[in-house]
């Protein structure tokens, strides 16, 4: 060791304390200068794909603060010239907007809360318990993600007006509370879980439920996240089922709402616009809340797996 | 505490094949026993019926005297030290500890006792608040292993605990469970493929291949008084070296010859044994590496050393601190290993003469594989 460093000392010895100063300010602010650009290139390079990606968003916002008339002329307006809210006012007064924003918050809601605990049970079960029959049973209810919905919108309409529940929030929530999509998204998160740590809990005496509130869902978190997000955003997309089984304006959730703006008044593009515009607000904030769990959530599952 | 029986236990994956067959074993109070034996023979597979984790397909388990096959595993009162430890990751080293017990409505005061006295005998006592994420892999394992003791069950199940650990730090938790073994004076089945842990650790080794127990015995019989072929070859390290021949009659009592002509005087209490069932039959001959010897130390003055010496061609010498191992090649054995002192001279390709220690080699059936004089032994 203390050969080493007198090595050192003597190397050194042929520049002097200032030198060496002077040379790593020189190295530092190079290096420095090669970072930064790196850094520009990728942050305008990065900037360029967003507007190319988000500009029919971006083109609608702007469209949905225009005059209709600016619209509605020869020359290429990207801009408006003179902006007005008068397109969001006429929207929220035109249809309950608010009333189908509700809606759709509670319609959403409940499936998302729904199709967690349903899913993440039937996971679950599906790949911690032993019974007969579990593969041929996890077969079939993967199946039934190769029969398209449309396929089965004409009889399910017929189920659920037998039952006496058109119109209703009922028959809104009641068709997506379960999904195989998730039953299979789970059970391919739970697969990576450690199968010791649930066997190690029925060793300690720790029963099914309680292993999954106090181990499973708080270890599973990023994964439920993930799926209420994208519940939660599709739920909010739905657009057949709710056209097909509601009648009365009390009982439609935005995606209808806004045809129902089209339709009122044919030639306003703005108009609609301002609906369009009203309506994504909510999903990209739920998007942005749970954006890393989602981001977490996903790669998780790929990382472990 | 309890005692542990298994009788004609079999266990069948997928209505296929046997992965445990017959197992029979009685474990008493306070026995530190041991599963050994190569990858997939059974071991775990056994160590999870016990547990109740695993259905048994057909035989009896029975805990204290009672009949456990389908008995809840939380109602068995047995423990669990699992090989990637299974601690729960969002709960601090305090709260792994301290679940069973919560779980079975223990008083808190009582719990936070139990938990402080079994940190300090395991030293983890400042790790306490810790999450399982920042422990390192000595620590989790003591976590493991403390989290285990909290219930005095009535028996650990621990499989192969130490086989995440580096060598230094295995061979002091080794160490430290020996000791908890006596501490606790707890029934303890471990299983292991390391065969140091198992002829340290326990009392009694059970040598299992493809599902069947092969022998089960005290350390110390297995390792000298091995039931078969495949337990001498399994238990010892380097492995004992096996030489095919035949037994001979001579005017005195018996020979072993190798095939390439050279003699082996049998001691004469085995030479008559041999004669009667084995003459010019095929054996197989076992010789550990440290009953080989450079010179002659004691004497006995019936034998004729002359007639007990194999020659060999040194193809390989490994230092190891006090003793050399030398692996020599034989005309028709093959290579065999010797374990002899460090100061032995020879180098690569020297012809050596070494002695054979005759009392305490073992001939084998060739073709049943079993130890010729192998008398029982307790099961
Ligand atoms: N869940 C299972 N399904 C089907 N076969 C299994 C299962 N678990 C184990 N086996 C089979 O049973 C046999 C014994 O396995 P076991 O895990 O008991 O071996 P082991 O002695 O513990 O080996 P190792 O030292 O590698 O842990 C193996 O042949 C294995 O393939
Ligand atoms: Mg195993």
């Amino acid at each position: 060791m203390a050969a080493f460093d007198h090595s050192i000392t003597m190397e050194q010895g042929n520049y002097d304390q200032e030198e060496v100063a002077k040379l790593h300010s020189l190295m530092n602010t190079r290096a420095l200068r090669k970072k930064r650009i790196r850094k520009g290139v990728l942050v305008g390079l990065n900037i360029v794909f967003a507007l190319f990606m988000l500009f029919p968003l971006l083109y609608s916002v702007s469209v949905s603060v225009m005059p209709s008339e600016e619209l509605f002329t020869m020359d290429m307006n990207l801009l408006p010239s003179n902006p007005t809210f008068d397109n969001y006012v006429r929207a929220f007064t035109q249809v309950p907007l608010v009333r189908f924003i509700l809606n759709s918050f509670l319609v959403a809601g409940c499936i998302t809360l729904g199709q967690i605990i349903t899913c993440s049970l039937a996971a679950f079960a599906f790949s911690f318990l032993e019974f007969k029959g579990k593969n041929v049973l996890f077969m079939l209810v993967m199946a039934t993600m190769m029969v398209p919905g449309e396929a089965v919108i004409i009889s399910n309409y017929l189920t659920v007006s037998s039952m006496n529940l058109l119109d209703t929030y009922i028959v809104l929530i009641l068709p997506s509370l379960t999904s195989a999509m998730g039953i299979f998204l789970f059970r391919q998160f739970y697969m990576t879980f450690p199968i010791s740590l649930y066997e190690s809990a029925r060793l300690d005496g720790c029963g099914n439920l309680r292993f999954i509130i106090k181990i499973l869902i708080p270890l599973t978190k990023s994964a439920i996240g993930a799926m209420a997000v994208y519940t939660f955003i599709n739920a909010w997309n739905m657009y057949m089922w709710p056209l097909l089984v509601t009648g009365s304006e009390e009982m439609r959730t935005v995606q209808i709402g806004i045809s129902m703006l089209n339709s009122v008044d044919a030639q306003s593009i703005t108009l609609m616009m301002a609906g369009v515009v009203a309506i994504i607000l909510p999903s990209m904030v739920i998007f942005i809340v749970g954006q890393k769990q989602l981001i977490s959530g996903m790669f998780q599952g790929a990382v472990k797996g | 505490m309890s005692e542990l029986i298994l009788k004609n236990v079999c266990k069948m994956y997928d209505k296929k094949q046997y992965a445990v067959r017959d197992f029979s074993l009685k474990i008493e109070d306070g026995e530190f026993v041991i599963f050994v034996g190569p990858s997939g023979c059974g071991k775990s597979t056994t160590l999870r019926m016990i547990a109740g984790l695993e259905e048994i397909t057909s035989g009896e388990l029975w805990i204290d005297k009672q009949l456990c096959n389908y008995v809840e595993p939380k109602d068995r009162d047995l423990s669990m030290v699992f090989q990637n430890y299974a601690l729960y990751p969002q709960m601090t080293v305090y709260d792994n500890m301290a679940f069973a017990l919560q779980i079975r409505k223990v008083p808190k005061k009582e719990i936070d006792k139990k938990v402080q006295e079994a940190a300090s005998v395991l030293g983890i006592r400042h790790l306490l608040k810790q999450r399982p994420g920042a422990l390192s892999g000595g620590q989790k394992q003591r976590v493991a292993i403390g989290s285990a003791i909290m219930r005095e069950p009535k028996a650990f199940l621990m499989d192969e605990p130490l086989s995440n650990l580096d060598a230094k730090l295995r061979a002091q938790m080794r160490v430290e469970l020996s000791e908890l073994h006596k501490r606790l004076s707890a029934t303890m089945i471990y299983v292991t493929h390391d065969q140091t842990e198992a002829m340290t650790l326990g009392t009694k080794i059970v040598v299992m291949k493809d599902g069947f127990i092969q022998q089960a015995d005290t350390p110390k019989a297995v390792y000298e008084h091995p039931a078969n072929l495949f337990v001498a070859g399994f238990i010892g390290s380097p492995s004992m070296n096996f030489f095919e021949g035949s037994i001979r009659k001579t005017d005195k009592g018996a020979d072993f010859v190798l095939e390439s002509g050279t003699a082996l005087e049998i001691p004469e209490d085995r030479a008559f044994a041999l004669l009667n069932e084995y003459r010019n039959k095929k054996v197989i001959l076992g010789v550990r590496p440290e009953h080989f010897l450079s010179e002659i130390t004691a004497k006995d003055p019936k034998a004729d050393y002359t007639k007990r010496v194999l020659n060999g061609v040194i193809t390989t010498r490994e230092m190891l601190g006090a003793e050399s191992m030398f692996y020599l090649e034989e005309a028709s054995a093959g290579e065999f290993a010797a374990r002899l002192p460090v100061e032995t001279k020879g180098r690569t390709r020297d012809e050596m003469t070494l002695f054979v220690d005759m009392d305490r080699v073992h001939f084998f059936d060739a073709e049943t594989e079993h130890n010729i004089f192998y008398r029982g032994g307790q099961q």
